[in-house]
């Protein structure tokens, strides 16, 4: 028997909470969800899913998208430089790496904007704090939770429309961290099952009751009711990814990666159309500070062929429109080469933007490789304009709960996807055919102060 | 705040300072009382142990990732001297290095040995040994950082996650860094026999790829080496606030403020860096023996699996627990990335919680994936291989423990607990007191009632799933007893260390 979104919503553990939650929250959500008119959710009126590629390591954008019309680029990398004749032309000044072949046929299908130069003023070049300012969403401060994660805080609280997110992988990112919600780890729909002795199976039932009563409930512990709560989860999870493994099937061929097993895995639960609007899955390696060539050039790869078995996938399931899947790195690398064959961390890097909804193109200005900063590439595109776009033409949130969300500063969206907005002034992608044209960086927010001294927790 | 006494305080220290205790280690420490205990702890050098010896009898292939895995799992289970490997667990999740890109188990092994040999030490000594390890070497490229064109890989994590913290320093200090370690590289002494593979390597000082000119760094200048580096990152304060704070949070409570740590830094500076004196200072503090620090951290995967495993007895852990852990999010000798693996609530998963118990259900039914290779198979299948290598290397293990008299995890292998063993000589007179003795294997001080009364429920519920009434005989002294086993570490209590 299918297994449908009502009996999910019937059941009020869609919306996962996990964490140092009040149960009271859990409670009204469920409640608030089992009134929801579910048709609103699904069909032409829903608003869109979201999917974050987080590649981690720093991805050094200079050989991802590659300025091959620029001599500076060959002068500074005569070893690891990717060769004009190799380089895949998008305009007659940049191109991409030969590696990400499966990323231009979706391109000429429309599907990819290219958005170059995204970074954030007083750029840090530590992989932990670079991330975590991405994650958070916050270059400005230490900021805890993770952007996502207040949206989820934002849109639920109050709100009719119920919705959920998930995390591809087997830990659950600090993207969707708060207070108040959590998502769950997925690393594959025919992933754990709670195990007794095989020799008693009509015990099994009663173990799994207990389990959930030893484990319900609240002590006043913080961790305590945190291992509760996940274990509660963790029943429910594993209970709904049997219907859908059961369920929902495709006949698209992935590759045989993690990688794209892990996007697979969020592909079906689109399908099963458990009102899921955010995933996040990971793929690490990134950090190329040696043998660069023999390390980035295979791992585009297999984020170029996952992402093309996505979409296809998508297409195949009638969910093209409603997705757009962006990429991300916590920096780019060093201009210049260094003596192991690869590159230091660096600054401003370009990311890509996949779905049906997409504005094809490209977006924002070629690397500057003269007026560096200590060696890196200068940011022209905040990515908090990036998140912005993606609440707003994606997620289907006003521009108040984004500025709730991103912060203080204006950041205006851009118009690579979705319904365009206002303040795409300067940065309108060129368009797929036709000469390409150069353009203005988009104007930027003022620059913030710099982050007060002082040492940070490290991890 | 009150205070921890008794066996309950005894249960904290080795867990804490350890890996948990068999009750026959409790009872001895127990002896001992806490401040004889704390002191054999910290002397891990004036312990007897023939570990070494039982280690060099099980003839393992040292050269293989899974056998290096297992056997860091079979010395956590059966050393006397436990804080000597949790402090090299602790480095070893400090300085995280990661086999996936060293590529050699011999080096990633020698590393571990030094967190064995140097992790009570001073810590300066242990940071310049760490520099010229030769799996750091190669895992933060320092063995390419050359005069020429340097790099800054080492330079910046050093600063970063090992000595001083984000924050303390700026990126010329990187740079500079960067600068004073070229030259510092290795030479390899032997290979694998297929030629490719490091089995043994040392240090050497390349003086022709080393920067010898003037550099200046957190605000000195000179002609500084590595040497230097270090020892003008230890002399500041930062310096001293890092290193003590995550040690207090290792082995007390996550995230101590300021004034917590004081006293100890204090300690660590006077002292100069004596890792001894630190983590005596630690142990002997009303904060270490305090409510507050009891049951205040998560139980990491390893600690998680070795104290089950000896609460239960076994004395050689199944192959599977290097799958399991893994699973649960921390493999050993491959940590995610250099800042090591996640702590606290980020042990925590829907995924790894239901792998903890589905462990515990392993060692208590001896029931798994059939054998180690089916295990690894399903393990690969849902992440896309790279532990190809350890496949052979855990079967090859599995063929060690078969040269201990136990066989493969298929069935009931012989390590399957025997709860009737378990709970010899203990009160089984009523469901209660069968409970209390279940529970007392492996909870100390006071459980909650609601657990109590769950587990006695569970043992009155039938297999139509309704309520009876539970008599003690062979058939429920091995469903439902067992279950009951099971179902305690399941308790959320259990996940707290």
């Amino acid at each position: 028997m299918p297994f449908t979104r009502r009996d999910v919503l019937s059941r009020g553990s869609l919306f996962l909470a996990m964490g140092i939650t009040a149960p009271t929250f859990l409670t009204k959500t469920a409640e608030v969800m089992a009134a929801t008119n579910d048709a609103a959710l699904t069909g032409p009126n829903s608003k869109g899913i979201l999917v974050v590629v987080q590649l981690g390591g720093g991805n050094d954008g200079l050989n991802t998208v590659v300025p091959y019309g620029d001599p500076l680029y060959y002068k500074a990398r005569p070893s690891i430089g990717v060769a004009q004749k190799d380089v895949i032309h998008l305009t007659d000044t940049i191109g991409l790496n030969p590696n990400l072949a499966a990323l231009k046929t979706l391109y000429d299908a429309k599907q990819v904007a290219v958005v170059q130069g995204v970074g954030y003023p007083n750029p840090n070049r530590s992989h932990f704090r670079s991330t975590d300012i991405w994650l958070s969403g916050r270059p400005d401060i230490i900021e805890q939770t993770g952007w996502l994660g207040r949206y989820l805080d934002a849109e639920c609280c109050g709100e009719d429309k119920p919705l959920t997110a998930v995390d591809s992988g087997d830990t659950v990112s600090t993207i969707f961290w708060t207070g108040h919600s959590i998502v769950p780890a997925i690393s594959s729909l025919t992933a754990l099952d709670f195990l007794t002795d095989q020799r008693f199976p009509n015990d099994r039932n009663n173990q799994v009751e207990t389990l959930k009563l030893l484990n319900s409930g609240s002590s006043g512990q913080q961790y305590e009711d945190f291992v509760r709560q996940a274990a509660t989860d963790a029943l429910t999870t594993s209970d709904l990814l049997k219907s859908v493994a059961a369920t929902y099937k495709t006949t698209v061929p992935y590759p045989d990666t993690a990688f794209a097993r892990g996007l697979q895995t969020i592909a079906r639960l689109i399908q099963a159309d458990l009102g899921t609007r955010i995933f996040h899955i990971t793929l690490g390696g990134f950090d190329t500070h040696a043998a660069e060539r023999d390390h980035q050039d295979p791992l585009l790869k297999q984020v170029a062929e996952a992402t093309q078995a996505f979409m296809h996938d998508l297409d195949a399931i009638k969910q093209a429109q409603n997705v757009t899947l962006m990429t991300f790195s916590e920096f780019g690398r060093r201009v210049v080469e260094n003596a192991s064959g690869g590159t230091d961390h660096g600054e401003a890097a370009p990311m890509f933007i996949v779905g049906g909804a997409v504005k094809s193109g490209i977006y924002g200005s070629d690397p500057d490789l003269v007026n560096l900063d200590l060696g890196d590439i200068k940011y022209t595109v905040d990515f908090r304009q990036v998140y912005s776009t993606m609440l707003q033409n994606v997620l289907g949130a006003d521009a108040q709960m984004t500025s709730a969300v991103i912060g203080p500063g204006s950041f205006a969206t851009l118009p690579f996807v979705g319904g365009g907005t206002e303040a795409g002034a300067g940065l309108a992608g060129a368009s797929a055919s036709g000469p390409p044209s150069q353009t203005a960086p988009v104007s930027l927010p003022l620059p913030k102060p710099p982050l007060a001294s002082g040492s940070i927790a490290a991890r | 705040m009150g205070a921890l006494t008794g066996q309950t305080q005894i249960a904290h220290l080795l867990r804490r300072a350890g890996f948990g205790a068999t009750p026959a280690e409790l009872e001895a420490y127990a002896q001992l009382g806490f401040n004889n205990a704390v002191d054999r702890l910290l002397n891990p050098d004036q312990v007897d142990d023939d570990l070494d010896a039982k280690v060099a009898a099980l003839n393992l292939d040292m050269s293989k990732p899974g056998v290096i895995m297992w056997l860091w799992f079979y010395r956590m289970l059966n050393t006397k001297r436990p804080l000597q490997e949790k402090m090299a667990l602790f480095w070893h999740g400090h300085f995280a290095t990661a086999i996936s890109k060293v590529g050699s188990a011999e080096l990633m092994w020698n590393q571990s040995q030094l967190f064995r040999q140097m992790g009570l030490g001073n810590f300066e000594d242990l940071v310049v040994a760490v520099s010229k390890d030769p799996a750091m070497l190669i895992w933060l490229d320092n063995r390419t950082n050359r005069k020429q064109a340097p790099n800054e890989n080492y330079g910046r994590e050093l600063m970063e996650l090992f000595t001083l913290g984000i924050g303390n320093y700026t990126e010329l200090d990187v740079r500079a860094a960067a600068r004073a370690f070229t030259g510092w590289n290795m030479k390899v002494t032997q290979r694998q026999p297929n030629g490719k593979r490091i089995a043994a390597a040392e240090f050497f000082f390349n003086a022709r790829q080393h920067d010898d000119g003037q550099k200046t760094f957190l605000g000195q200048t000179g002609n500084w080496n590595g040497d230097d580096i270090i020892r003008i990152i230890l002399a500041k304060p930062a310096s001293a606030q890092f290193i003590v704070g995550k040690m207090f949070s290792f082995f007390v409570w996550d995230n101590p403020d300021a004034a917590t740590l004081q006293p100890f830094v204090d300690v660590y500076t006077k002292s100069h860096y004596d890792l001894r004196a630190t983590m005596q200072a630690i142990l002997r503090s009303p904060q270490f023996s305090s409510e507050q620090a009891y049951r205040a951290k998560i139980k990491s995967p390893a600690e998680a699996v070795v104290e089950m495993m000896k609460q239960l007895g076994v004395t050689v852990p199944p192959p599977r627990v290097v799958v399991s852990t893994t699973l649960q999010g921390q493999q050993l000798f491959n940590p995610p990335n250099v800042g090591g693996w996640t702590s606290g609530l980020g042990w925590i998963s829907t995924n790894s919680l239901l792998e903890r118990y589905n462990f515990a259900n392993a060692l208590l039914t001896g029931q798994g994936e059939g054998s180690i290779a089916a295990a690894l198979k399903n393990y690969e299948a849902q992440r896309g291989g790279g532990t190809t290598q350890s496949g052979a290397a855990l079967a090859a293990v599995s063929g060690a423990s078969q040269a201990n008299g136990q066989t493969r995890m298929t069935g009931r292998p012989a390590y399957a607990v025997n709860p009737a063993t378990l709970l010899a000589g203990k009160d089984l007179s009523t469901p209660e007191s069968v409970v209390d003795a279940c529970l007392g294997l492996f909870l100390d001080g006071d459980v909650a009632a609601s657990i109590r009364t769950a587990l006695v429920s569970y043992l009155k519920l039938g297999a139509d799933g309704k309520p009876g009434t539970f008599t003690l005989n062979d058939q429920t002294m091995d469903d439902k007893v067992r279950g009951v086993l099971h179902l305690t570490m399941t308790a959320p209590t259990y996940q707290l260390n």
